[in-house]
């Protein structure tokens, strides 16, 4: 039985998702660990209009009952619960994220709040569909060092310690790149305004 | 009429340790004060942001709860500035 | 070429006089760090687990860290660890001020004091040379005395020191350092006292290799940057100090009052940190390389001193059902000159003064006794009276009194400003601890009470376990680093992996930073484990399971802590009764040690 708070958190999370383009109908997906226990989103469900019965809840460790209703996900949300201090998860699609992760092997924000908050979001590449342990590997590797990073053309990882921290990174990404995309637009000598920013890409 | 009472550096922005207030809810109550005490309203809306540690009859409030929650009459409302300690 | 770490292991033998010196296992400092993990590394090689804490058998370890002296923000912190007289576990206790940075500068990553003196002893460190002297005429003398006798000198030479509560083996007494710092909770002041140590002193030239000297250049950028963004580090702290944390505590209904009968004080205004800031505060100060100067320096009329922190003030005031702050104040001056923990100390007397008025404990003591405090602080520190039964600690007192479960602690610590009933996950976190009832190892106030990073319930059970497992590991490496915790509140973990891996020149992610805590967690629990503390301990008074709260916003409420602690033993890989599975101790290293 899940407590409903939790269910009004993963609802509320998923409707702004989608309310902000991060993901598609179906795309994305939201996961907590309570204990050792995961609470994640069922599969086929959509993040935009979550219902109760959407959530799943199963054991971090091995499979149980629960799974057969998990998201195919589960097995890349498992290793990051086991191989890093997260305590949520938020996977989605940011649009204008993944077209920059498309030329680069790191995005590096310019403006001032995703500077702060993020410095560097390195992307990592791995072709195969979600559910694969090597993409679960490759995934949770990197966030062991990065609250957010990019899979190459798919969509970004956030951590945080609440499904609230890591749709901030998630969002202060997307916001990132969506006034480096403008830049580009405007095209005019950068006038660099932060300390110490060559050093963004080094962090 | 609500009890709002004041902690750390808003005593000083307040004058105040606390004040009685007609208030139907939360909103109304930090309306008000940002419209009587405007040493304290210029600090509410500064830096303080959203950053303030509201609590309602010693009950912290969930700042993404919003600001709609009605107050009764016997209601004590606490705001603290961010602060932490050991 | 060695980088960050202090290359070289002081270690004495005060039964023999001997001084050898060795060089840091780079191995071992890679895994632990340093400080508080360093520390508990070495203890496990040299303490066994049964040993008695106050025999010569037991070891007093000093470590600093890989960053320590580097001038990162609070590179100033130092550990001791070593089996506590109080409680039986291993103990680590941290502190700030200027000794470590100045330890460090001797070259020494670690010190490690072993034996016993057949006469008092001090020890001094200096650049080239270390020599232990003969202490005779200084023994007796109290901290603040005995510390300008030695000649301390803010930034040239430091003195660390015991004041008469660990001459006369007070199981709560504290190691003091600069003069007003303490290495407080658990009883260390007591094995060096039993070493017939009175004193460490330290002078060093020698400045920390950084190997990345751009990237520590940036990370003390961003640091600072930080720091001065966040309004708790840069405004609440340095204006009000800890003791701002009274009227929040206290408002939500969760601060212990006499002896945790209830959970708020009708007075808390005269003793609360807005009063001390407007009656008594001198100015604020810092330690060493730090930005934030939470110090307080406060004055009476009969003394001025640094001090008095929200734990103090609350352990000496509601705890004690005290309100005057200036007893208060002059208690927790009097504790630092005596070498007492001031939380053990509050704690003690307000379990004396329940059982006086139930009539189990003829004496004077009684809530509200202001003129009461420092007389008792004296007797227990000198052992007078019934000082010298308070003297070992609430649990030996209450227990020879006949109601151990009058006394609120946890394996024999005393709990410090919460109420575990008021705060469910506070009281998980006070339960496990693993040097017993502490909230330095770990603290949900962020989480429960302050909404950082985001309120979660104060009253759900369900999940709270990984949220007290992070905060527990993380803060073990945080202590193992070592640094003030206070900088966490600006300054996230990826950048202290970052400007670890910066200093040393060895890459460490996020969370193999917070792994590191984790794993200085499992070895602390294996040794407590060996030292025959078992899951049983893992509890809390009676009165906080049993005793719903009478009144006020935590009314009705007990402490719900079987379920809580049945997620966060699986949680943490270990079996039903709190033992690390194998599985868990090969993820972190740990397999071989108990082969």
């Amino acid at each position: 039985m899940i407590d409903p708070r939790i269910y009004e958190t993963f609802r509320e999370i998923g409707r702004d998702l989608y309310a902000q383009n991060m993901v598609s109908s179906h795309g994305g997906n939201l996961s907590i660990r309570l204990g050792d226990r995961v609470v994640i989103k069922r599969r086929g469900a959509m993040l935009g209009a979550l219902k109760p019965h959407d959530l799943v809840e199963t054991r971090l460790d091995k499979n149980d009952s629960g799974v057969a209703l998990a998201s195919t996900e589960l097995l890349v949300h498992r290793a990051v619960y086991l191989n890093t201090p997260a305590l949520a998860i938020c996977h989605c699609h940011p649009r204008t994220a993944i077209a920059f992760s498309l030329s680069r092997d790191e995005i590096v924000p310019v403006d001032n709040e995703a500077s702060y908050l993020l410095k560097k979001i390195p992307v990592i590449t791995e072709e195969f569909a979600s559910g694969t342990p090597q993409m679960a590997h490759k995934v949770s590797e990197a966030l062991k060092n990065y609250k957010i990073i990019m899979l190459r053309g798919h969509g970004s990882f956030a951590t945080g310690q609440t499904l609230d921290e890591a749709f901030f990174w998630s969002s202060t990404l997307e916001e990132a790149c969506q006034i480096m995309l403008n830049v580009k637009l405007i095209n005019e000598p950068f006038i660099e305004y932060r300390g110490m920013s060559d050093s963004y890409n080094k962090f | 009429m609500a009890v709002i009472k004041f902690f750390a550096n808003l005593r000083r922005l307040a004058g105040r340790k606390e004040m009685q207030l007609p208030a139907e809810n939360l909103r109304q109550v930090l309306e008000r004060l940002e419209s009587e005490l405007p040493a304290l309203g210029a600090y509410l809306h500064g830096n303080a942001g959203g950053r303030l540690i509201i609590t309602l009859n010693g009950h912290p409030l969930d700042p993404a709860a919003g600001l709609d929650i009605p107050l009764a009459e016997t209601d004590q409302v606490a705001i603290f500035p961010p602060i932490a300690g050991g | 070429m060695m980088s960050g770490w202090a290359q070289n292991i002081l270690d004495i033998d005060l039964t023999s006089r001997t001084v050898k010196t060795y060089p840091l296992d780079m191995e071992m400092a890679r895994q632990f760090v340093g400080g508080r993990g360093l520390g508990a590394r070495l203890l496990w090689d040299l303490v066994d687990p049964q040993v008695d804490p106050l025999s010569a058998e037991n070891v007093l370890i000093f470590t600093n860290g890989p960053l320590t002296a580097t001038g990162y923000q609070t590179s100033n912190r130092f550990s001791v660890t070593t089996k506590s007289p109080l409680t039986g576990t291993i103990l680590d206790a941290n502190s700030g001020g200027f000794w470590g940075t100045q330890f460090r500068r001797t070259g020494h990553i670690a010190l490690i004091v072993r034996g016993r003196a057949e006469s008092p002893v001090w020890i001094e460190i200096l650049q080239d040379q270390v020599a232990i002297h003969d202490a005779a005429h200084l023994w007796g003398m109290r901290v603040l005395e005995l510390t300008r006798a030695l000649g301390q000198d803010k930034h040239r030479r430091n003195v660390l020191t015991i004041g008469p509560a660990g001459e006369s083996l007070s199981r709560i007494a504290a190691i003091m350092n600069d003069g007003e710092r303490a290495l407080a909770r658990g009883g260390p002041g007591a094995v060096m006292g039993a070493k017939n140590l009175k004193a460490i002193v330290v002078e060093g030239k020698e400045r920390p290799e950084i190997v990345d000297r751009e990237r520590f250049k940036f990370m003390l950028y961003e640091a600072r940057k930080l720091l001065a963004a966040s309004p708790l580090t840069s405004q609440a702290l340095p204006e009000f100090g800890t003791a701002v944390m009274l009227n929040i505590v206290n408002n939500i209904g969760a601060l212990p009052t006499r002896n945790n009968q209830q959970t708020q004080f009708e007075h808390i205004e005269a003793i609360c940190g807005e009063t001390l800031a407007e009656n008594h505060l001198v100015r604020n100060t810092a330690c060493w390389a730090c930005p934030i100067a939470c110090t307080r320096i406060s004055r009476t009329d009969k003394i001025e001193g640094e001090g008095p922190e929200f734990e103090s003030t609350w352990a000496f005031g509601a705890q004690c059902g005290v309100s005057d702050l200036d007893a208060i104040i002059e208690a927790n001056y009097v504790c630092n000159d005596l070498g007492l923990d001031t939380i053990s100390a509050g704690v003690t007397i307000a379990c004396a003064m329940e059982l006086s008025e139930k009539g189990y404990l003829d004496s004077d003591l009684r809530f509200g006794r202001a003129d009461l405090l420092a007389p008792t602080l004296e007797q227990m520190a000198y052992r007078h009276g019934l000082g010298a039964e308070l003297s070992d600690g609430s649990l030996r007192f209450a227990t020879q009194y006949g109601h151990p479960e009058l006394s609120m602690s946890v394996k024999g610590l005393e709990m410090p400003a919460y109420d575990a009933r008021g705060m469910q996950g506070q009281g998980l976190l006070f339960a496990t601890s693993n040097r017993g009832g502490c909230h330095m190892r770990g603290n949900m106030l962020g989480l429960e009470v302050l909404g950082l990073p985001k309120l979660i319930d104060r009253f759900q059970v369900q999940g709270k376990s990984s949220y007290v497992i992070l905060h527990q590991n993380s803060s073990a490496a945080i202590d193992s680093l070592v640094l003030c915790k206070f900088t966490n509140m600006g300054v996230s973990e990826e950048y202290f992996a970052r400007v670890l891996s910066a200093v040393t020149g060895i890459p460490y992610a996020t969370g193999e930073l917070i792994q590191v805590g984790e794993r200085v967690w499992n070895l602390e629990r294996l040794y407590n484990l060996r030292a025959g503390i078992t899951h049983q301990q893992d509890t809390l008074p009676p009165r906080l399971l049993n005793e719903p709260v009478a009144s006020g916003p935590s009314q009705g409420w007990v402490s719900h802590l079987e379920p809580m602690l049945k997620e966060y033993y699986r949680t943490r890989g270990w079996d039903e009764r709190g033992v690390p599975k194998p599985q868990k101790l090969q993820s972190l290293g740990l397999a071989h040690l108990t082969d």
